[in-house]
């Protein structure tokens, strides 16, 4: 599953610390979770599109193959 | 009002109070307690080993106090804290590394008992209901689970 994290982060001028906070993880999630090493929880991928206020098949690319 | 986090190092604070006292008890035991409680010179014998656990127990139960109460003081610290302990990937960290050791643990305790087997029988017998304790356990857990979700 691919994702825009980093790039809706980038565009919103955001730290990745700072994102973090935002939605109650630590950094080294956000880290993994755009290296696409992580892949997240429902309620993250909500809190995550709510923050960026878009939704959650917006940013989170979900691929036929992986099923 | 009290978030469930602060609630949950509250008792994390009485625990240690807990593991002071389990440990300072285990402490007097070990440094003739035993004798003098009547029990027999095998068990007093045992003062080193009681009293290794005791002042483990203490140590942790001392650090284990310091340290809540200074993340109750410190709401900034208490927030970083509550993120580090719910963060959703350290939880999957934590779970994996929890299945991966249980399969290395009987992997280990199998082969171990098969080793020990051709020697001491005795200590492999004791491998055998350790092993055997652990997956009976598991299944119980795993139906515990299995009814609630």
């Amino acid at each position: 599953m691919k994702n825009r994290i980093q790039e809706l982060r980038k565009a919103a001028r955001l730290s990745q610390e700072e994102l973090a906070a935002c939605v109650g993880v630590t950094r080294q999630t956000i880290t993994s979770l755009e290296n696409g090493k992580y892949m997240a929880s429902l309620p993250l991928a909500w809190r995550i599109a709510r923050y960026f206020q878009t939704t959650i098949e917006e940013i989170f690319i979900f691929e036929e193959e992986e099923s | 009002m009290k978030t469930q986090y602060r609630k949950r190092i509250e008792f994390r604070i009485l625990a240690s109070v807990l593991f002071i006292l389990l440990g300072t008890i285990t402490l007097a035991a070990s440094l003739g307690g035993l004798k003098l409680l009547g029990f027999s010179e095998q068990a007093a014998g045992l003062g080193e080993w009681y009293g290794g656990s005791g002042a483990g127990l203490l140590g942790a139960g001392i650090a284990l106090f310091i340290k809540n109460r200074l993340l109750l003081k410190n709401e900034e610290k208490l927030k970083q804290s509550e993120i580090l302990e719910y963060d959703e990937r350290n939880l999957y960290l934590r779970d994996k590394t929890m299945v991966i050791t249980g399969y290395l643990l009987v992997i280990g305790l199998y082969v171990s008992m098969m080793i020990l087997g051709l020697t001491n029988p005795f200590a492999a017998e004791i491998l055998l209901a350790v092993l055997c304790s652990y997956l009976v356990g598991m299944c119980g857990v795993y139906l515990f689970l299995k009814s609630r979700v």
